[in-house]
């Protein structure tokens, strides 16, 4: 072949429509094959050749990379919804938001038992943070780095726990906007079996979303503690712990389930540390 | 959180073979492609906790790009078709300019000129060994060819 047939043959349409053809039977004979003999190796060598002589190939990865990135987000979604779903699901034991119940005064309970911000009602325990006032209150997680790392991945700057009993796996973890009442939360589900516990911190973003968080509990085990000058409100009944307290605009809280006391208040120390 | 990582890991490595492969089920069909690719995915995230992700999940994925594809071409209406350009270079050179000289290939190695004649040889059935013979996939051996042919063309 002299240099100039080379050359021609190089620009023909004709010789590379023939390797198209060639590489699309190949290809066919493949996909004639039941799935489960097919050879993917190879079907996607082919299909990746057959895209450059199309002069497909960048605008499949310009389509594959819009593909990947809406999956993406369908996957963002499914855990937002999740996350509200399983909200009201459990709703009797964890907190939330109260818009407003008929109040029993807590001097019921005795003058001073607890501060100005906690609030006995009749079938749960408000805790109003803005009305804390720490100064006048005389009162480990092997997951950590993952904590941290999704929480930084969502620019949440919050305590984390460093205790974690052991036994506990992470099942699931929902970051949610709740755009009508300004909050970020940002939640963790651990379970041991059918033992739950779960951390929860809520980021306030406006003044209007630091609304105060009840606790529903039927016979008001309900204490106070003061850890490194923070009020933390405690309720302790039918086996579970619920403990909420308030630092730097977030709202955290420590539920359990079926742990022991003891566990639990350990986690909820190492929310200090 | 374990199912969601595994998803997310196999989108990012199967999404684009997937692709690639549903548009050879449907005849170059793109519009078609996606959304029987999008298909398979959010099957992938219906069935993920189901799923084992310790199988062969590839074998799983492109078993469900078939079964939706074959169902899609049962349905098939109008659609648009792609279709591309065999010739990526761009302007065809003059060739009329040519003599036999060999000027023309001082842009390419000696290793390219080699290649570039095997590969324009007689013998077009020789082409899917000639990526064997010298250790690379199809894809491969055409995307250098094309590379080869776009010095070529800088330099007529």
């Amino acid at each position: 072949m002299t240099n100039r047939e080379l050359i021609e043959r190089v620009y023909s349409n004709h010789s590379d429509a023939e390797y198209l053809r060639e590489l699309q039977d190949c290809l066919n004979d493949e996909l004639k094959k039941p799935v489960s003999e097919q050879d993917f190796d190879l079907i996607e060598d082919i299909t990746e050749a057959i895209a450059v002589l199309n002069g497909t190939e960048q605008y499949v990865s310009t389509r594959t990379e819009q593909g990947i990135a809406k999956i993406k987000k369908d996957i963002q979604q499914q855990r937002r919804k999740k996350m509200r779903i399983r909200f009201g699901g459990i709703a009797a034991c964890i907190a939330a938001v109260l818009t407003g119940t008929n109040v029993l005064s807590y001097s019921v309970y005795g003058q001073n038992v607890f501060s100005a911000a906690t609030q006995v009602l009749q079938n749960d325990v408000v805790v109003d943070f803005s009305k804390q006032d720490p100064t006048s209150i005389e009162v480990g997680n092997a997951y950590e780095e993952d904590m941290r790392q999704i929480c930084a991945e969502h620019n949440m700057d919050v305590h984390l726990p460093t205790y974690i009993p052991e036994g506990f796996e992470p099942t699931e973890y929902f970051i949610d906007f709740i755009e009508s009442d300004c909050q970020e939360s940002l939640s963790f589900y651990f379970k041991k079996g059918s033992k739950k516990l779960i951390f929860m911190a809520i980021q306030i973003l406006t003044e209007e979303g630091n609304i105060p968080l009840g606790i529903p509990c039927d016979e008001h085990h309900i204490s106070e503690q003061v850890i490194d000058n923070t009020v933390v409100t405690v309720v302790k009944e039918d086996n579970q712990f619920n403990a909420v307290f308030m630092i730097d605009q977030v709202q955290y809280q420590v539920y359990a389930d079926g742990v022991d006391y003891d566990d639990c208040q350990r986690v909820l120390e190492s929310c200090f540390e | 959180m374990k199912s969601n990582d595994s998803c997310e890991s196999l989108i990012e490595k199967y999404y684009r073979a997937i692709f690639l492969y549903c548009l050879q089920l449907l005849g170059q069909d793109i519009v078609a492609a996606e959304d029987c690719t999008q298909d398979v995915f959010e099957t992938l995230l219906e069935k993920k906790n189901s799923l084992d992700f310790d199988q062969n999940m590839r074998g799983w994925l492109y078993a469900t790009a078939d079964r939706i594809c074959k169902d899609f071409r049962k349905k098939e209406t109008k659609r648009i078709e792609l279709v591309g350009s065999i010739d990526e270079i761009g302007e065809i050179p003059d060739l009329n300019v040519l003599d036999d000289s060999t000027a023309v290939f001082d842009s390419l190695s000696n290793e390219e000129i080699r290649l570039l004649k095997e590969y324009y040889s007689e013998k077009y059935g020789e082409r899917m060994n000639l990526a064997k013979k010298y250790g690379m996939t199809q894809s491969q051996l055409t995307m250098k060819i094309h590379a080869i042919r776009k010095k070529l063309a800088k330099s007529i």
